[in-house]
Order: structure tokens, then sequence, then C-alpha cells
């Protein structure tokens, strides 16, 4: 047999594993939630519990979503919708964590429907909301949410008054090629990038930006959407 | 957008872990929704949704063993217990991608993956609220049939330009009435000013699907294949683009089309048993078999099950040689349907057939006369298990019961051409094909007769006189679908020429079910249900 087909399709196999720890933690966070009912108090504890299983999974998710891009099984469903809407979804999937960590966070946004996003409505925010998750955890006390048009893209950037990207995790030219893979932070930016990739027109494709030019002083990440 | 007051409404929470279903009320109670009824089974949902009317319908997917949340959506659906405002609300816990194709294909209200947060469900809650808000009245004249109704309000809502953010998906909504109303060009139109400004898939699908309204099959495969190619996850494509390979006689294409559908999204009951369909067509058993064996595991809760899928199944494995198989299927029909007599008919006819066919004569017997014992309830059968029991008629020398069978037959299906032919094949399997054909003239000579002498009648003006001809003979033939179309035309023209009532628009409606009830191909109901529409649309402007 020769050595092409003998090898192992390594990252079919640990799709599949990702599958299985998926599963695994679902039960878990299942039995988490079911401990913190029955004590009938919710302690710091329980908090940082779901805090820690809601990261691990959304990294499972990013590396699932990853895999069936690369093997072009990715469902994008791209229509128009309302920015208000993307914002609720996004503030609202992150409200206890924000609370919980009392920061507070400003929304900046034309608070009118007729602020019309072309994108893939659940892609966009769940990319954003990992985002903001991270940002969650370095900020100090404050991030901004914003979004706007500049040069016919649409954009969508995050703002905090942590200490910033470290340099490795900084890219400010569309046309690099993301290829670090520095712990959850890097994993999520390369998956927020491989997505707003798959926003595309005939001759725009859609990236990302981070720099450490936040009003606030820290971190600034900026996804563009033709 | 004015949001609706929580406290009234009510919600159906269906959720089998009795901690999570805890938790989810909790988050409930917060957003102040406190009006809830807690199941932990899709039955017992079934059965609440039967009783009572709710607003919101919160159902968890994976709910142990039963009815899943996605069979409850479908059931609900079909046996129309949902309301139109309702909104129905998939939880998840996992995102395994057959289940979420099977999801987005039956289009929830709105799906939900957990964990979420009780924020998060008040914001989707209040969404589902608002979008249904917003198409309410058009949605309630469709749901009357009333589609010229439903196209003012979309003009007028597109002239208004009353909510931005629902722009596309009244565009889109606008599109598909017209198509319904055959308005080809106002369809492509809309399709086309869309794919101008951006590449949204529904619009190419939508422009797609209007090809195919217009027959023009070779124009729409060419797109579905494009979309296909950039959208492999939209997976109606799939089943679309087969239906063209099937109205061009492409079977072995239309059977690959639905096989890479079935890899990517395998839990469509009704896309399986289309697959085993066009299978057997291209003689392929073994993808037949396959196809209905899903067809049965995904049937054992659902509401599209039905008994022909395990004779279906039987008789496939039987032309695989697996007898002992199909009798363990056989056995297993009885088990799932107990106490139904047209059931057991269909059983020991198969069984019978099966019997014959792997040369057990004796066993074949055995079950013949068991099935005669229920010759009753023959009509409740199939057409093509009315076949099959002509079949073992012959087999066991009871030719007239089978001419009789074959007779009903026959006349019922004259102007079911692939029918006919199948008829036609067993009847020559068994050596009486000149009887067979000599009765199909027969037939045919006299189902043309009559319906010309209703045409001759109704060009004489004598409406009443060709309607009561095509009545008379839809007595006789009720399966018959020329006679069913002609009705359905005569008396939409003397609706029309006299003007619409409740009572004339029953009638013909009457018929229109009866011609769907019988598949009569979409394309021949395409215009009847646009005339409907127009005369309904009179109707209710007089009231």
């Amino acid at each position: 047999m020769s050595q092409s087909t003998n090898r192992i399709d390594f990252a079919t196999i640990l799709a599949s594993s990702i599958h299985d720890m998926k599963n695994s933690l679902a039960s878990i966070r299942g039995l988490i939630t079911d401990i913190s009912l029955k004590s009938n108090n919710a302690t710091p504890e329980f908090s940082q519990l779901e805090i820690e299983s809601n990261r691990m999974n959304n990294s499972l998710i990013q590396l699932l979503s990853l895999y069936k891009m690369e093997i072009e099984q990715f469902n994008v469903a791209i229509d128009e919708y309302a920015v208000e809407d993307m914002f609720a979804d996004i503030t609202a999937n992150q409200s206890n964590l924000l609370k919980l960590n009392n920061i507070s966070i400003d929304t900046e946004y034309e608070q009118h429907d007729d602020d019309l996003c072309f994108c893939d409505f659940d892609l966009i925010t769940s990319a954003l909301s990992t985002i903001l998750n991270n940002a969650q955890r370095y900020a100090n006390s404050k991030i901004i949410l914003s979004t706007g048009i500049i040069d016919n893209y649409r954009y969508f950037s995050i703002e905090d008054d942590g200490r910033g990207f470290t340099e490795d995790l900084l890219v400010n030219n569309k046309q690099t090629d993301l290829n670090f893979y520095s712990g959850n932070t890097g994993l999520g930016l390369y998956f927020v990038a491989a997505i707003a990739k798959l926003h595309f027109t005939e001759d725009r494709f859609g990236y990302i930006q981070t720099s450490n030019e936040s009003r606030l002083g820290g971190a600034k990440f900026s996804l563009f959407l033709p | 957008m004015p949001i609706k007051d929580l406290k009234l409404q009510k919600v159906l929470l269906i959720e089998d872990f009795p901690s999570m279903s805890a938790a989810i009320k909790t988050m409930l109670f917060s957003i102040h929704l406190t009006n809830i009824t807690e199941v932990t089974t899709g039955m017992a949902a079934i059965h609440a949704m039967e009783g009572e009317q709710f607003d919101i319908i919160l159902c968890d997917y994976n709910l142990g063993r039963g009815k899943n949340g996605l069979q409850v959506l479908e059931e609900s659906r079909e046996r129309k217990l949902l309301r139109p405002h309702t909104a129905f609300i998939i939880v998840t816990a996992e995102n395994i991608q057959s289940m979420v194709l099977g999801l987005v294909e039956n289009n929830p209200d709105d799906y939900l993956s957990k964990p979420f947060t009780a924020q998060l469900l008040l914001t989707r809650i209040q969404r589902a609220f608002e979008h249904k808000e917003f198409f309410k009245r058009i949605d309630e004249a469709i749901f009357e049939d009333n589609y010229p109704l439903a196209i003012e309000f979309c003009d007028l809502y597109l002239r208004r330009k009353k909510s931005n953010k629902m722009h596309s998906a009244l565009l889109r909504k606008r599109a598909e009435l017209a198509l319904y109303m055959l308005d080809y060009e106002m369809a492509q139109n809309i399709y086309r000013t869309i794919l101008k400004k951006r590449e949204l898939s529904w619009a190419m699908i939508g422009l797609a699907v209007t090809f195919q309204h217009q027959e023009k099959h070779h124009e729409a495969i060419k797109l579905f294949l494009d979309i296909i190619h950039k959208y492999p996850m939209k997976m109606q494509s799939y089943d679309l683009l087969a239906l063209s390979y099937e109205a061009i006689d492409e079977h072995s294409n239309a059977q690959h089309t639905l096989h890479d559908a079935v890899k990517l999204s395998p839990n469509i009951l009704k896309r399986q048993r289309n697959l085993a369909y066009i299978a057997k067509k291209t003689g392929d058993w073994y993808a037949a078999e396959a196809a209905e064996q899903s067809v049965l595991s995904l049937g054992k809760y659902s509401i599209f099950r039905k008994p022909t899928d395990f004779s279906n199944l039987a008789q496939t494995l039987d032309s695989l040689n697996k007898t002992i198989e199909a009798i363990e299927v056989l056995k297993t029909l009885i088990k799932e349907f107990p106490n139904d007599p047209s059931v057991e008919l269909l059983s020991h006819i198969t069984e019978s057939e099966i019997f014959y066919n792997s040369d057990d004569i004796e066993l074949s017997e055995h079950a013949f006369i068991k099935a005669l014992d229920l010759k009753q309830h023959q009509n409740t059968l199939e057409k093509e298990s009315k076949l099959s029991m002509a079949k073992v008629c012959h087999i066991n020398h009871r030719d007239e019961l089978a001419n009789d069978i074959l007779d009903d037959l026959i006349s019922n299906h004259i102007d079911d051409n692939e029918f006919i032919t199948d008829l036609n094949n067993m009847n020559r399997s068994l050596g009486h094909e000149d009887l067979t054909d000599n009765k199909i003239d027969i037939a045919r000579k006299q189902m043309v007769e009559t319906n010309n002498e209703a045409i001759n009648l109704f060009k004489k003006g004598k409406i009443n006189d060709a309607i009561a001809i095509l009545i008379e003979a839809f007595k006789k033939t009720p399966d018959n679908k020329t006679i069913i179309l002609n009705i359905i035309k005569i008396l939409l023209h003397q609706i029309k020429i006299s003007k619409p009532t409740t009572h004339n628009m029953k009638n013909v409606k009457f018929y229109i079910e009866k011609a769907r009830a019988g598949n009569v191909a979409q394309n021949k109901l395409n215009r009847i249900q646009m005339e409907y529409a127009k005369l309904m649309h009179q109707l209710k402007q007089g009231e």
C-alpha cells in the first residue's frame, strides 16, 4: 500500500473527536445547571464554571466550523438585516457575563431600522459575540460596540479599556492571511477572519483589523463586510 | 414597534429534562412570561395543542423517546394546530449538521442554541412577534386563499416603505405571490432586480422556480446546479432540481441529486421517500432499500408515516431476494398499526405476493385466504396496493375478483400513463395482455366520450347539463383526474359568469381539494389556484 493512501486523515479524526468532546461538554453543562439549581443559590463558583464551559464550547464550535469551511460544508445564508437586531442579539447573549464582571457596554449605532447590513445573521452575531466575549475578559470596566459605513464597507468595531493586543495579534492589512494560533484569542480572531472572508461580492471580500487605537485606551477590533 | 403584553401570552414549554425545564421556566418568569404549560414529551405537547392555543411554543429538539422537536413542529403544522400568530421556537443543545439542516428546512420561527440568556430569549420572542405582526394582514389573506388581497397589502407596504428592515422579506413574499398568480414577469423582475444589487441565494432559487413554473426545465436545471455549487446547504434546491430532472425524464440525474441531498440532510422523511420512488424507476434496488429503511426509522414517531412505507420496503427486499427480512418488515407493519383491518389486508396481499415470487405456493395461498377475508376493506388501499391485490387474485385463480379490481383501476386511472403502464406490465407477466389492452381502449374511449359530451354541452351554453354528466362520471370513478379537472374548470367558469357566493366557492374548493389529494400535477393546478384566488377576492370585496 502506498504512503498516501495509508495516511490517516488527521483533520477528520480531530473533527470527530471535537464532536465527541462537545457532546460530553453538553452533558457536563447540563449537570452544572442541575447541581446549581439543586443547591439553590448561585455562587460565584457556578458562574465561573458556566463561563469556562462556555469558553470551551465556543472554542470547539469554532474549530468545527473552521473544519467545515475547509471541506466546504458550511452554510452561509446572506440576507439583509437590521443592525439594531444584530446589536440586540450580540449584547443579549453576553448580558450575564457583563453584569458578572461589572463591565458596562456602550453601543453606537443609528437607532432606526433603516440601518441595514448584508450578512449571515447567525454567523456575524456569533463572530462578534466571540470577540465581545474576549474583550470583556481583558477590559477593566468599559467596552464600546459601534458600527457604520466606510468606503462602501459595513464595519463593526469593539473597543475596550484593557491592556491592548499583544504584537503577534495585530492585523492591519486586508491582504494579510492570518496564521497565528496563540491561544484562545488567536483562534477567535482566526475564526472571525474566516467568517469575514465568506462574505464577498464580485470584487470584494470581508476582512478584520486589530489595533491598539481604542478610544478607551485598550484593544480595538474591527470587522469589515462588503 | 409596540411589544405585546407578555403577561397575557400563553407559553407551551416542551422539555424532557426536569432541571432544564425548571431553568427555562425561571428565565421565562424573569421576562414576565408567567402563563406557562409544561410538558415533557412530544406526544403530550400535541395533546396540549389540541386542547388550547398557545402564543409561544418553546420546544427542545431532543425529547428522549418518542417525537423529537422537529416532528412536533411538522405534526402541529400538518394538523393545523398552530395559529398564524403562534411563535414556534426550537431549542437545541448540539449543533449537529444533519439536525440543523433538517431544522432550517422546516423553518421554525426561530431556533436557539443552548445555553442562552433570558435576555436573548426575550429578544428572539419579541422579534418573532414583530415579524408576525408586520405580515399579519398578508398572511391572513393568504390563509383565506385571497391572494389578490395579500398582493394589495404587499404593494401598499412596499410603497409606504413601512419598515425598511422588512423590505427584503416583503419583496420575497411579493415575488412568491406573483408566482402563485402566474405573473411570471413580475416574479422575474423582482428576483432579477435583487440579484443585480446582490447575489442572494433565495432570489436565485426564486428565479429558478419561476423557470420551472414556465416549464423551462433546462434553464431551471442550469440555475439550480449553479445554486447548489455556490450554496451547497440550500437543501430545497436539491428537491427542486430533482423535480425538473423528473419532468424531462432524467431519472438517474434526479436520483443522484436526491442522494447528494440525503447525505447532507438525512432527516427529511418525504425526501427519502421520493428518493426510494425514483431509485425504483432506475432499477437501483439497493438505493431504494437504503432510502426506504430511512423512511421507516424516520417515520416511527412522524405524522407522515404510511403503512405502504412498510409494504414498499418489503417488496424491495423481495426484489433483492431477502425474503425473510421482507416478511419480518410485514410483521412489524401489523405491530405498528394494531387493529387496523386495511393494514392487515395490505400486509397479507404483500405477503402472498412475496411468497409467490419465492415459489412458496402454499404459504402464498395461505396469506391470500387471509386477505380474502378482509376484501371489503380494499377501497381504503392505494392504487399500487390494489394492483398487487389484483395480481394475487389472478395467481390464486380468482379471476373474477381480479378483473373487477382491474376494471375499477383502469377506469379511475386511465389518464395516468405511468400507472397504466405498470398495470399492463403486471398483467403481461401473468399472460393476460390482450384482455387488459382491450379494457384500456374501452375505458379510454369512454372517458373521451364523457368529456367530449360535456364539452359540447358546455359550448352550447348548457353548463348545468355538462356539470351533471361530469359529476355522474365522478361518482363512478372518483379518482379520475381528467374528470375532476374538467369539473373544476367548468365550475370556475360558471362562477365567473354569474358571481361568486360562499356556497359555489365551497363547492369548487371541494373538487380542488380532491385534485390535490389525488396528486394532480402542480402545473395543472397552477391556473386553477390562481382563478380561484381571484374569485375569492371578488367574493370578499362583495361582502
